[in-house]
This record gives C-alpha cells, structure tokens and sequence, in this order.
C-alpha cells in the first residue's frame, strides 16, 4: 500500500516537473520617454515612475548605454528592446519580479543553481530598488529636510495577503514600525529624501525601497515575495531571515514562525504549526501526545490560543499527535512566551496568536496535500474586486500512520482497572466490527474591503475528533441461548472538537488611528462514552437494550465581544488600549448506566477587561511597553489587575538588553484527568473562587540578543510564580445501587524558573539553530505535602538542533531534540489490607510525589522536501520524505502499574518509534 | 569587545549555577517503606484484634507482608488501658470482649524502630432499630435457558437520623454454600458480600445480590468515614499516584471501629 502511494507520487512529481511552461508578463504598464543613458539609470526610472520590481547586475548596467525612445510602449516591448541594445536577456517571476541577465543559462543557473557547473556569483545580482541618490527625482527635494509620515502596508507580492507582524524601518535611523493585525504600518518624522525603507518578514526575502518616488499622502504598499531554495538574492546591508523562524530582537519573549516554510521541517504525518513550535526554545519538545505548548514550565491551558480573534479551548486532533491547524489557512502565527502585553490575558504563561489566511486577491488557486495521514484541500479565490475568500478542508483517513498512533492509545486500554464499569471487553467472546475513527477540520474565510479605510473579515474554524473503540461483541453460536436480536457490544467512543467563527471591522480611521473590533462565537465539546450494552428480554417478550458504563459530556461557549485600537502619536508614543467582554458557560455532565447523572454541573461566568498600554521609544536605543489591564470576573465579584511593562535596550548596533515582567491572572482551568484511559482526558471548569480559584502568575524575564546579518545569539531567562493552580480526582464511591461521585480539587502553588539559549543561522543556504533550555517547574499542593516537588512538566535540560540546508530544489531538514525525562512517581512497596468482610485491597506506597525521573527523551528526524518547480520558476508544490525518530528509539510516555499474583507489574506506555511518511503537496497555479 | 566577555563571564556564572540546580534530585520520604501496616476493625462485643505486618517489596509474590511480632501493644478505650496479647504471629488481641463501647473513643500505641506507631478512632453507636420486610429471600435461576420468575426485594431498614454512615455484610453461614442454578459462565468463588452504603437509612436486595443459597447472616455496621476513605481509594497510573490514606500515625493501613447489629436471612431458590 505504501509502496504503491510512493510511486504515485513519484510518477506525479516526475509529471509535474516535466510540465514547463512560459510566464507571461502580465503588466499593462506603458513606458513613454527618450533616454540616452545607461541601462541603470533607465531601470531606475522604470522602477520609480511604474513600481515595477526589477533585478539586475548594477555593475554591468552601469557599462551598457541605452538610447532608446519610447511612446506609450508596452513594458514588454520595452524590456525586449532594451535587452537587445544592452545584450541581455530578463526574466518574469510569477511575483511580477523582473530579472535582467546576460545569457538564458544564467536565468536557468539562478533557477536551478545546482545544475549549473559552477555556483552563482552571488556578488553580482542586487535588489535595484537601492536607488543612488545621485540620480534623485528633482520633485522630491521639495521635501528636502522635511519631516514627512508614510503610511503603508505590507503584503504578499503574490497573493496581495496583508502580512501582519512585519518590520518596516527606515535604514540608518532608528525609525522603525511593526505591521499590525491587517498589515498596516505607519512610521513618522521621515527625514525625507534620501530615505530607504526596509522591510523583514519571516520567511519571506526582505526588501529595500526607496522613498523618492512615494508620495507620502498615500498608502504605500511593499510587496514581499517568499524566499525560495533557488534564489540568491543578496543585499548588501539588510539583515535577513529566510529561516522557518524568527525572533524581533526589539521584543522579549516573542517567536515567529513563518507557515510558508513549514513543509520544510520534518513532520509526522501533517505539517503542524503548534508542532513545530515546540522545537524552539522555552517551548517543551518532549510531548508527543499533546499539541499543546508547554512553555516556560505552564501547562497547555496556561497558554491563550486565539484563532483570528477567538479563543480555541482544543487545539488537539487524534490524541493530541496532530494540532488542530491545517497550515494551509494559516498566514502567520506569533507565540509569546512571557510578559505580554496588556493586550492579552485571561492565561497564566503565553499566548499563541493564529491569524488565518485571507486568501489571494488576485487569482483563484487550488491547492492541497495528501499524506499517510490525511487529505488536505484548500481554494482561495478574488471575490469581486474587493474581496477574497479562502476555503481549506483537511480530514485524515485510515492509513497506516493513523491507525499507527490509534493503537498506541488503545490497546492498552484493558489493562487499566478503572472505576466504573471500565471493565474491558468480555474474556471468551470475539471481538469485532471496528468502526472507522477520523478527524476533520474546516477554515473559511472571507475577506471584503469596505473602501480604502475599512475591511471586514468573517473566519469559521471548526474541528473534530471522532475515535471510536467501539466493538461488537460476537457470541458464538453454540453459546448464544436466547434469541436477542441485540447482540452485546462495547461502545468506546470520544468525541471533540471546536467550532469558532469570528466577524471583525478593522478601520484605519487616519494614519494615526487604528481599530479592530470584533464579535466571536467559540465553543468546546468533549464527549466520553463507555458503555456496555446488551439486550435483555422482559417477561413480556419485548426486548431492550440496556447500557452500563459512563458517559461524559463537557461543553464550553464563549461569546466575545473585543475593540482593540491603535493610536499612534509619533514616532516615539504610540498607545494600544481597548475593552474585552465574554459570557462563557461550561457544561459537565458525569452519568452513569445510562440512568443516574452523578455529577452535573452547569456554571456561567461574565468577564469584562479594559486595557491600555503604551509603547514609548523616548531615545532610538531604548523602547518600553507599560500597560495596565483591569478585568471583572462574575462568579467571584471581583476585579483583578494586572500590570505589564517590557522594554529592550539597543546598547551596540548589535547588542540588545530586554527585560519584562508583569501580573498575568487565569479564570478558567482544564483539568487533566488522573487516569488518561478510562475517561475523557480533560474538561474545561470556571473558577469559582473556593474550590477553584482564580489563578495568577508574576513573570519577570531578562535577557540579552547579539545579532549579526547572519547569526542571531539570543538569551533569555524567566522566573514565574503560579498561584492557584488546580488538579483533579474523581472517587467512585457505594455500591452498584446508589454510588456517588466525589469530585476532588487539589489546590496548590508553583514556581517555574529557567535560561534559553538560542543560537540561531538566519540566513543562507544552511539555516537552522541550536537551542538549550535549562528549567524547573516545581509544584506545591497540600495534599502531596508540604514541600515542593517538580510538576509532571518538568525537564531540567532540553538540547535542540534544527537544521536545515538548501541544495537546488532540496531542502535537507534534521532535527535532534534531547530532554531530561519527565518526573513520575513509582511505587517503592505495596500492602494488602482486608476489609471488615474480609475481602482484599492492594495498595501502593510511594516516597513521594514525582521523585522518579523517566529515561530522557530524544529523538533524530530527518525530511527531504523536493520542491516542484516549473520551467517559468513557480513553485506548483513539494513532495516530501519524513522520517520521525530515525533510530526508534523507545521513549517512555508514562508508567502504569498493575497488582498481578500479588506483584506489582510495571508497564512502560511508550510514544511513537520510526514512523516515516511522505507529503505531496500541490497547487494548481 | 567588553560587552562580550562580560556577558561570556555572566553565561559561565549562570551554566554554573543552574548546572547546580539542574543536577539536585527530589529526595522525597524514603522511610515510607519502613513504616507498619495495620488493620484493626473494633466491633462491639468482640475481643480488640490488631494485625500488624510489614509492606512487601514490589516483586514479592507473598499476599501479606511478613508479620511483626514481640511488639508491646498498647490499647485504651478511653476508660481502661491493658497490652494486647500477641496471639498468633503479628496478631495482637486482647481477652476481654467488652472493651469496645459506643461513644467511646480508643486508641493504640506501640514502639516500632524508634518511632511511636499510633491511631485513634471512634466507637459509633450500635445501629438502631434493624429491621427487614422479610426474613426469607426467594432467588430465581439466573441462567439463561431457565423460565425466569418475578423477583422480590427484601427491604432492611433502620433508623438513621443523625446521618451516620453504614456498611451491610451478607455472610453465608455454609462453608461451602450452594450456588443458584448451574453456574454457567459464573465461576466465581464465594466471598461475603460487602456494600458500602453511605449515609441512607434502608437497603432493597437485588436480583443479583445473591449467587449462592443458605443462611445468611446479615450484619449492619455503623462506621466512621474513615472507612471508606481509607479503603477504597486508589489510583495504579503513575500519572497520579499517591499514598493512601491512613489514620495511623508513623504507620500505614486502619484502625476503626465499628458497630454492628444482625438479622438472619434465609436464601433459596425460586
């Protein structure tokens, strides 16, 4: 099966690599002018009166005289003569990109550079849109020594997609601006003229323009384009970051990660955003069963994950192995570790922000990936003029990986004694009928700009889970005395999943007032249902079928309602405040043999949160955040406040001090089961001020960056309090007639502390880094004792090693994760007591809470990513080879013990060994 | 260039440490595996027993721990103190029979490796007026190719106002009682039925609360809480494992007492 698949593929990508074709140059641009000049001083033109974006060998440009006439002459035509005088040749990028080279072999050498003979002189191509400022546009020294502001915005060349969180600076000041949420930037007291303006997007290859030929009173839109394996671009004084991640050295605690380049990471099974999260410093790696992020010693509902705007409670698919983002709808994600901004809040650790894609505004495109996992489809299309809309379905099948990973989970399931009728299927009896288990996930997303200020946005997001265990018990014949056409079975069955759906109005009401307002809709649903069911005939002859067993239901709704707005005074004060409202209510219901509900609990709570903060950059080297948040809770009456405050420190060019810290407060809790088998793993509860309380957490960070063009050195270190954290344990009590559900909140407190080392490759055709994390998290809750002991996430020392190399259409991926295994608590001697009527109980005793330490966890992954490139330079898609854990090693999940002839058997639960996997993705255009 | 080494000598403070830090491993309690077991149920009208036997390592195969034994036992109901006799190995008893009273409240101590062992606990009240619809239970033939008849719960009651908790105890006075019908797919050995009820005030039998025919004797304990808590809790995934409960001081295991009445039932076959 898996060979045929792999052939598939392979014939396909033979295909598709075959298939050349010609990329028109779709401009309507006409040139009109006389030049007698050199070539680069006629390219400067073009770039400045028409926007065109072109590449060229300025040295030689600057040899090759032009006289040529032109008279409403179409670009084409233009280009073609100008090469012809010039001898050269120029290519079109889908991007709209124009090379000029020497000879066709050069275009086909910077395509595939690993086919021609000899590398690229990289020295020798430049981004031309460094304009000398010797040939200045003579209008614009009437802005000479002016002050002037510039708004802008920074989109996708290719698909016009707004990129958010992009660094747009005026080089050789310290003029700098961040996109927002639409891509929208504004950067003021430009010291005119001889200005260039540079911006950076991970993953994207960065840009250089200059500022003569913009007029100010408009909008000026940047376009990036993707960094590509097969382009050398280089510019001489801008720092770049074509890796997969990327850090702002102006901001603490802040990760990015660029979706664009997400296939080239190895993967298992599906390119996963919060996945790759996880390899980056501070956050775990060592948690192949949860999606989640743990970092900085939090636990996964310690950090805030916002889908466009709405809060995500389940970021999980098939047991927490796959995150529930399909990469594809996603255009950016920020991850931030610590000591945010006044902004966020309602966590106790991080916030991991999700901003979806709007989908192209140019040209509909089709795309979509298939996997051993699962199928991916999207459709992105121009709506009208104005809008977009993009589509992405994801669902996984049967395959051999997800059966792999299903397994892991169930077979084991028998062995645990739980309570209530967790009894496992019958001894002697077949087993069969194994229903089909998946799970799916939807984006939609639709995009409409209301004019040149207003744009309105509608996202739906929904995922689900459906792992089914159930079986059919089938009685032998021979055995089968009655006559029931009901024939025993065992339902084993979890649902969950999220449906959220978001409307936002963002309005640029002038290039110093921004808003972003927003209605939100996000509810949770977890289901377990274990039950055993059998027919049973009445007296009367009528049959029914009756359910033992447990059923549990927990549902979460979030309605949100948030204006986030953006003033900016200049350059050095812009202030962010706004106002957040939700009304969540959370269901959970505990019911037993399909009759007694023992435990059913419904509770409503109302949040509201002002908040304002202020961003000040008093002198170029330093900039500090303040801000304040105010947030009234309804079940316990109270308002809570939280003050944050970071700032960074420019003490070289190079050498960057930062520090944050602040008062973080968390009203809802996930509770993790104590048995993750015999139950629904987790269930959302409101905190009500007694038995749950409200948490909070005190951050404070400090670190330092050293950054060069090619290298970035980044340390951080943390020290985080927790108070008011919650555990939970349900106690089965009575007898089959009349049995009660104690539910248990174990309260207690914690403090995390550690360093991240970060030494990172940006740029180049090596990327990759090496990062080290050495942390504690340590727990106190009464009920364990008095002292501390470190939290089940805790690991003292983790080690990764991301690399990645680009070879022609290659890219080569490893990456090396080691971890201190996490702590467990063991046994160190068992008892058995009778009970009045002399029947006996075995017991355990242990030395304590977590004082066993797991092996430690590591892991080699390698990829080989093939992009599929077209003779005209497009990439139509990729196919790539995964390995995931190359050298199967056998790392412990946890341990579970069962009381066996009197012995106390130890099971070791293991995660995943060598799974490998291959993804064809492909887009139409 | 300074920067740099001052932040080299920073780094090589802080490696040194948190490599401290990193390398510290939780002790936690490791004379836990030192401490006794003991079980002791105090009955009214019955001699004080109380077992006392060591924890077992995990891989041993034997039921019980080894027993204690030479240990002088200490035993107070709260009127009167004697030492306990060790009767057989690790089996501590006395010879009065009248030492648990109602209301009172007992307790034992002994010294056991340097350490004071000691638990205390309360005599409930004997249960008050146990009482049942029947004395006779008719149990018809669970197997499947038998004609089922109607069955009709018996109905024990008592007197509960002041909330206590119960435990009923159905004991076949047989040695070797008779099973109901053949047995097909039942192959279970006889065992007391225990049912802990909490804090109600009647019990209904059910079909299946009887498998096997006789004399039964039917015993209604008041207990403590302590019971329940104690007994029947535990968890066997290292995900959350923790030390049972106990009321023993220094030692593991129970000590409670407990209060009993008794009727007799008669169970047959329908």
């Amino acid at each position: 099966m898996i060979k045929k698949i792999l052939i598939a593929l392979l014939f396909v990508a033979i295909l598709l690599k075959q298939a050349d074709a010609q990329q028109r140059l779709l401009s309507k641009v006409t040139v009109t002018g006389f030049y007698t000049t050199t070539l680069d001083v006629v390219l400067d033109t073009l770039v400045k009166n028409h926007h065109l974006k072109i590449v060229f060998d300025r040295k030689l440009a600057e040899k090759k005289l032009i006289s040529e006439r032109f008279d409403e002459t179409p670009l084409n035509l233009v280009l073609k003569s100008l090469c012809k005088s010039a001898e050269l040749n120029y290519w079109v990028e889908p991007d709209g990109t124009i090379y000029l080279v020497r000879t066709p072999e050069e275009v086909r050498s910077l395509q595939r550079a690993q086919r021609a003979a000899q590398p690229v002189n990289t020295q020798t191509i430049r981004t031309i849109t460094t304009v000398k400022t010797d040939t200045l546009n003579k209008e614009s020294k009437k802005n000479a020594l002016k002050l002037f502001k510039l708004t802008g915005r920074v989109v996708d060349q290719l698909s016009g997609e707004s990129l958010p969180g992009a660094v747009v600076n005026i080089e050789n000041t310290g003029i700098r601006a961040t996109t927002n949420a639409d891509g929208y930037f504004t950067l003021t007291q430009i010291p005119a003229d001889t200005c260039v303006i540079a911006t950076f997007y991970v993953g994207y290859l960065s840009d250089r323009l200059a500022l003569t030929a913009i007029n100010p009173n408009e909008t000026l839109t940047i376009g990036l384009s993707v960094a590509r394996n097969n382009l050398e671009e280089v510019t001489i004084k801008s720092k770049k970051n074509d890796g997969i991640m990327s850090t702002d050295k102006r901001k603490v605690s802040v990760l990015q990660i660029s979706p664009a380049k997400l296939a080239e990471l190895p993967n298992l099974g599906e390119k996963d955003i919060l996945r790759s999260f996880q390899l980056m410093p501070g956050v775990s790696a060592s948690n192949e069963s949860s999606s989640g992020a743990y970092v900085r010693g939090g636990t996964p509902d310690q950090n805030l994950v916002l889908f466009d705007g709405f809060t995500v409670y389940q970021v999980d698919h098939l047991y927490g192995f796959f995150s529930a983002f399909n990469s594809n709808a996603v255009k950016d994600v920020l991850l931030y570790k610590g000591g945010f901004s006044a902004k966020y809040g309602g966590r106790l650790s991080s916030v991991t922000e999700i901003t979806g894609k709007e989908g192209t505004k140019k040209d509909w495109n089709v795309g979509g990936d298939l996997s051993l996992l699962s199928a991916n489809v999207y459709l992105e299309t121009p709506v009208k003029k104005s809008g977009s809309f993009l589509l992405a379905l994801r669902k996984s099948y049967q395959g051999p990986l997800y059966n792999k990973i299903f397994s892991q989970f169930n077979k084991t399931t028998t062995a645990t004694m739980g309570f209530g009728g967790g009894r496992g299927p019958g001894g002697g009896a077949q087993a069969a009928t194994t229903p089909t288990s998946y799970f799916y996930d939807l984006n939609a997303k639709y995009t409409l700009n209301l004019g040149k200020k207003d744009l309105l946005a509608w996202s739906v997001y929904q995922g689900d889970d459906d792992l089914d265990n159930s079986r059919t018990i089938n009685i032998p014949s021979f055995l089968n005395t009655t006559n029931s056409s009901i024939s025993p079975s065992v339902t084993d069955k979890t649902t969950y999943g999220n449906l959220g759906s978001s409307i936002k109005w963002s309005r640029r009401w002038n290039s110093d007032l921004y808003s972003n307002t927003l209605v939100s809709y996000s509810s949770y649903h977890s289901d377990r249902d274990r039950t055993n069911t059998i027919g049973v005939t009445n007296e009367d002859g009528t049959e029914k079928s009756v359910s033992t067993g447990t059923i549990e239901r927990n549902r979460l709704k979030d309605w949100s309602f948030k204006s986030d707005w953006e003033y900016q005074i200049n350059n050095q004060i812009k202030f962010l405040f706004g106002g957040y409202g939700s009304a969540q209510n959370v269901m959970y219901k505990y019911s037993q043999n399909d009759t007694s509900v023992l435990i059913d609990q419904y509770k409503n709570a109302k949040t509201a949160t002002v908040y304002g903060e202020g961003e000040f950059s008093p002198w170029q080297k330093l900039q500090f955040k303040a801000g304040v948040r105010e947030t009234y809770y309804s079940q316990t009456g109270k308002t809570y406040f939280e003050p944050r405050f970071s700032g960074t420190y420019l003490l070289t060019d190079r050498f960057t001090i930062k520090a944050a810290t602040g008062k973080f407060y968390q009203f809802i809790n996930r509770v993790v089961r104590e048995d993750i088998l015999s139950g629904s793993r987790d269930f959302w509860v409101l905190a009500n001020g007694n038995s749950i309380p409200v948490g909070n957490a005190n951050h404070y960070i400090a670190g330092f960056s050293y950054e060069t063009d090619k290298y970035l050195f980044d340390v951080e270190g943390y020290y985080k309090t927790l108070n008011g954290l919650t555990e939970y344990a349900q106690r089965l009590t009575g007898n089959r007639m009349s049995s009660t559900l104690e539910e248990h909140f174990y309260n207690g407190r914690g403090y995390t502390s550690g360093v991240e080392f970060l030494l990172q490759k940006k740029a180049g055709k090596y990327t990759g880094w090496l990062s080290y994390t050495m942390a504690i998290a340590r727990n106190q809750f009464n009920d364990y004792g008095s002292s501390y002991y470190s939290a089940n996430q805790d690991a003292r020392n983790e080690f990764k090693s991301v690399n990645m190399y680009k070879l022609g259409n290659w890219t080569f991926s490893a990456t090396l994760i080691f971890a201190t295994g996490k702590p467990y608590t063991a046994p160190v001697a068992s008892y058995t007591i009778d009970n009045a009527s002399g029947a006996s109980r075995n017991y355990l005793t242990i030395s304590g809470k977590n004082t066993e330490r797991m092996p430690a966890y590591h892991r080699l992954d390698l990829a080989a990513t093939l992009d599929l490139i077209k003779i005209d330079n497009r990439k139509t898609g990729s196919i790539s080879f995964s390995l995931f854990n190359v050298y199967n090693r056998t790392n412990v999940w946890y341990k579970e013990y069962t009381i066996y002839n009197n012995q106390v058997i130890t099971t070791n639960v293991n995660y995943l060994g060598f799974t490998p996997n291959i993804t064809l993705s492909l887009k139409w255009k | 260039m300074e920067i740099k080494t001052t932040a080299k000598q920073l780094l090589f403070l802080l490696i040194v440490t948190l490599t401290y830090v990193a390398c510290k491993k939780d002790e936690g309690d490791s004379t836990i595996a030192g401490r006794p077991i003991i079980e002791a149920y105090l009955i009214n009208d019955k001699a004080v027993s109380l077992k006392v036997y060591e924890q077992k390592g995990l891989l041993d195969t034997a039921s019980y721990g080894a027993a204690i034994t030479g240990l002088n036992i200490t035993f107070s109901n709260g009127a009167k103190t004697i030492t306990l006799n060790e009767t057989a190995n690790g089996v501590y008893t006395s010879t009065a029979t009248d030492l648990v009273v109602p209301g009172n409240s007992c307790s034992f101590n002994f010294n056991y490796n340097g350490k004071v062992i000691s638990g205390e606990t309360t005599v409930p009240a004997k249960p008050v007026a146990f009482a049942s619809s029947s004395s006779e239970q008719g149990v018809p033939n669970p197997d499947p190719d038998s004609s089922s008849t109607a069955f009709t719960a018996v109905n024990f009651t008592w007197n509960n106002s002041n909330k206590g908790y119960y435990l009923m105890v159905f004991r076949n006075q047989d040695d070797t009682p008779n099973r109901i019908g053949s047995g097909f797919g039942r192959r279970n050995a006889y065992e007391d039925r225990e049912e802990y009820l909490g804090q109600v005030s009647a019990y209904k039998t059910q079909r299946m609360t009887f498998q096997f025919s006789g004399y039964y004797d039917v015993y209604l304990y008041h207990i403590n809480p302590e019971y329940n808590n104690i007994l029947n809790s535990s968890s066997n995934s290292s995900l959350n494992l923790t030390n049972p409960p106990t009321n023993i001081k220094n030692g593991l295991g129970i000590f409670t007492a407990m209060a009993c009445d008794s009727l007799l039932l008669h169970v047959y076959e329908q």
